[in-house]
C-alpha cells in the first residue's frame, strides 16, 4: 500500500493534492534546496574567477622571478665577458712577452665569442621593440669594437706595440665606451620591465583581494537571503494553516452548536410541557434524532479524518458490487435529497465489474460527494450519478469510475487545486453561508487513496461540478483486461 | 395585545422548537427561513422583536440587520449566533443589533 501511494505521488495523479501545511512543507523543502543550490552555484562561479586570478597571479610571479633571475644572469655574464675581452686586450698591450701576447689574444677572442653568443641570446629573448633596438645597437657597437680590437691585436702580434697603443687609445677606448653605455641601457630596460611586471602582479593581487571580498559578501548576502526566504515561506505556510484551523474550529463549533441548540430547546419544551400532543412529540423526536445523527456524522467525520490524514491507515479491501453500494448510499441520503427537493438520476453501465474497495469507505466517499452536490447546487435541483468502466491513462489499466455531477455554482479554476485541502472552504461558499467544515473532500480523497483509488474534480464556474471516484477493478475480475464499453442505460 | 416576534432561522427544527416555546409564553410568532424572506417580512410587517440568526442562506443575518436599520426601523433585534467568535457579536452590535444569544441557549 505504501509503495502504491508513493508511486501514485510520483505519477502526480489527480486527486492526490495535499493540504497547505504539507504543500508548504514540500514547497519550502524544494525551494530551500533550490535556493541553496543557486547560492552554491553563484559562490562556485565567483570562486572559479578567484581561483583563476590566484593562478594567474602565481604564474605572473613565477614568470617574473624566473625572468628576473635569467635576465640578471644574462646581463652579468655579458658585462663580465665584455670586460674580459677588454682586459685581455689591455694585458696584451701592457706586456713585452710575445708568448703572453698570443695567450692574451686567445683569451680576448674566447671572451668575445661568449659575448657574441650572449648578445644573440638576448636578441632571441627580446620581447619589446625597445629591447630589440638596444640589442641590435649593442651588437653593432660590439662588432665595431671587435674590429678595432682585432687590428690592435694584429699590431701587437706583428710587434708594433706603439701603433697598437695609439690605435686602442684613438678608437678602441671610444668604441668600448659605447658598448658599456649599451650594456647600461640594457640593464635600465630590464629594470623598467621588472618594474612593470611587479605592477602587474600587484594589480592582480589587488583584483584577487577585491574578488575574494566579493565572494565573501555574496556568500553572506545569499545565505541571509536564503534563510530569510525559507523562514518566510515556512512562516506563511504556518500562518495559512493556523488561519484554516481557526476557521475550522469556528465551523465545527457552528456545526455542533446548531444541532445542540435544537436538541436542548426540544428537550426543554418537552420537559416544560410546552408540547404534549402525540404528533408534536413525534416531530420533536424526529428532530432530535435527525440532529443527533448530524452531530454523530460530524464527529465521525472528524475522527475519520484524524485517522486517515497520516495516510498510514490500512483498510480491508474486498470485492464490492458497484450497483449494490450505489443503491445503499442513495437510500442513506434519500431523506436529505428528498427534503432538499432534489432528484437524482442514476446511470449504471451494464456489466460494470466489481471493484476492489472497502464498502464503508466507498459509502463515506459517495455520501460526502452527494451531500456536497446538494449543498452547492443552488437553485438547480438535479444530481447525476454515473458508474462506468473506463481506462485510466495515468495508470494504464481499466478502472471503475463513479461520477457525481451537479449543475450548481461550480468552482473557480484557481480554487480547483485547493478543494481537497483539509479545512479549506472557498470564500464564495463562506459568503453564501453554506454550512460545512472543509473536511469532507479531504477525507474522501484520503479514503479513496487508502483503497488504492483516487478522487478527481472537473468544474466550470456557474455550470456545475463533477467529482469522480476512481476505484481499481477486483483482481479476480477479467474485465480489467477487456476493452471499455460505454453503453449505459438509465435507471430512474 | 400580544407582542409580535419575527424569528429568522434557517434550521427548520430550531424554528419549530423556538416558535412553540415563544407561543407558549403568549407571543405571536412569524417565521422566516432565509435572509431575504426575513428582511422582506421585517420591513413590511410591524414586529416588537426580531430574532435573527447570523448564518442564513441567500442573505446573512448581519446584512439583514444593517438593511433593517438602514430602512429606518428601530425594532429591537436579538442576534442568534452559533459562531462563538466575539468578532461576529461586535460586528452585529455595531450594525444595530440590540443583543445577542449564543447557541445552544437556555429557553427556560
Amino acid at each position: 500500500m505504501g509503495r502504491e501511494k508513493a508511486s501514485r505521488e510520483r505519477e502526480g495523479l489527480p486527486g492526490t493534492m495535499t493540504g497547505p501545511a504539507e504543500t508548504s512543507g514540500r514547497f519550502s523543502r524544494y525551494s530551500s534546496a533550490l535556493l541553496l543550490f543557486f547560492t552554491f552555484c553563484a559562490v562556485a562561479v565567483v570562486g572559479l574567477f578567484v581561483i583563476r586570478d590566484l593562478r594567474r597571479a602565481d604564474k605572473d610571479q613565477q614568470n617574473m622571478y624566473t625572468g628576473s633571475v635569467l635576465s640578471l644572469h644574462r646581463i652579468a655574464d655579458l658585462e663580465y665577458q665584455t670586460q674580459e675581452t677588454r682586459r685581455s686586450t689591455l694585458y696584451a698591450l701592457s706586456t713585452a712577452d710575445s708568448n703572453l701576447h698570443v695567450k692574451y689574444a686567445d683569451q680576448s677572442r674566447e671572451a668575445d665569442h661568449l659575448v657574441s653568443q650572449g648578445i644573440t641570446a638576448y636578441l632571441a629573448n627580446a620581447r619589446t621593440s625597445n629591447e630589440l633596438e638596444i640589442g641590435r645597437r649593442l651588437e653593432r657597437d660590439w662588432s665595431t669594437y671587435l674590429s678595432v680590437r682585432d687590428e690592435v691585436l694584429a699590431s701587437i702580434l706583428e710587434g708594433s706595440a706603439k701603433e697598437a697603443v695609439d690605435r686602442d687609445l684613438t678608437e678602441g677606448v671610444e668604441s668600448f665606451d659605447r658598448v658599456r653605455q649599451d650594456l647600461a641601457e640594457v640593464e635600465r630596460v630590464y629594470d623598467q620591465l621588472a618594474s612593470e611586471q611587479l605592477s602587474s602582479v600587484d594589480a592582480t593581487s589587488r583584483r584577487t583581494i577585491i574578488r575574494v571580498t566579493g565572494v565573501l559578501a555574496i556568500t553572506l548576502i545569499a545565505t541571509i537571503a536564503s534563510v530569510w526566504t525559507i523562514q518566510r515561506i515556512r512562516m506563511t505556510g504556518a500562518i495559512q494553516l493556523a488561519e484554516l484551523q481557526m476557521e475550522f474550529v469556528a465551523s465545527v463549533s457552528h456545526e455542533l452548536r446548531t444541532p445542540l441548540a435544537v436538541i436542548s430547546s426540544a428537550a426543554d419544551n418537552i420537559a416544560d410541557g410546552v408540547v404534549k400532543e402525540k404528533d408534536d412529540l413525534r416531530k420533536y423526536g424526529a428532530a432530535i434524532q435527525n440532529q443527533s445523527r448530524q452531530m454523530m456524522e460530524l464527529v465521525d467525520q472528524i475522527l475519520l479524518f484524524s485517522a486517515t490524514k497520516d495516510r498510514k491507515s490500512q483498510v480491508a479491501l474486498a470485492s464490492l458490487d458497484v450497483p449494490e453500494i450505489l443503491h445503499s448510499v442513495l437510500h442513506q441520503t434519500s431523506d436529505l435529497v428528498r427534503a432538499s427537493g432534489f432528484q437524482i438520476e442514476l446511470e449504471i453501465e451494464p456489466g460494470v465489474p466489481a471493484a476492489r474497495a472497502n464498502a464503508p469507505g466507498v459509502a463515506r466517499c459517495l455520501r460526502n460527494m452527494i451531500v456536497n452536490a446538494v449543498k452547492y447546487s443552488g437553485a438547480s435541483r438535479w444530481i447525476g450519478v454515473r458508474a462506468f468502466l473506463s481506462h485510466s491513462p495515468l495508470r494504464g489499466r481499466r478502472e471503475i469510475q463513479i461520477a457525481v455531477r451537479d449543475r450548481g455554482m461550480g468552482i473557480a479554476k484557481s480554487e480547483l487545486a485547493r478543494v481537497f485541502e483539509p479545512f479549506y472552504r472557498s470564500p464564495a461558499v463562506v459568503a453564501e453561508q453554506i454550512h460545512g467544515t472543509g473536511l469532507g473532500l479531504s477525507l474522501s480523497k484520503n479514503i479513496a487513496e487508502a483503497m488504492g483509488g483516487h478522487l478527481t474534480v472537473e468544474s466550470e464556474l456557474g455550470s456545475g461540478s463533477v467529482f469522480t471516484l476512481h476505484l481499481p477493478i477486483g483482481e479476480d475480475n477479467p474485465a480489467s483486461e477487456l476493452p471499455t464499453q460505454v453503453d449505459g442505460t438509465t435507471e430512474k | 395585545m400580544n407582542e409580535n416576534i419575527l424569528l429568522v432561522e434557517d434550521e427548520e427544527a430550531l424554528r419549530m422548537t423556538l416558535r412553540d416555546r415563544l407561543q407558549s409564553e403568549g407571543y405571536v410568532v412569524d417565521l422566516a427561513g432565509d435572509g431575504e424572506q426575513g428582511y422582506e417580512k421585517a420591513t413590511r410587517l410591524p414586529f416588537d422583536l426580531i430574532i435573527l440568526d447570523i448564518m442564513l442562506p441567500r442573505c446573512n443575518g448581519l446584512d439583514v440587520c444593517r438593511g433593517i436599520r438602514l430602512a429606518g426601523l428601530a425594532t429591537p433585534i436579538l442576534l442568534l449566533t452559533a459562531r462563538g467568535q466575539t468578532v461576529d457579536k461586535v460586528v452585529g452590535l455595531k450594525l444595530g443589533a440590540d443583543d445577542y444569544v449564543t447557541k445552544p441557549f437556555d429557553t427556560m
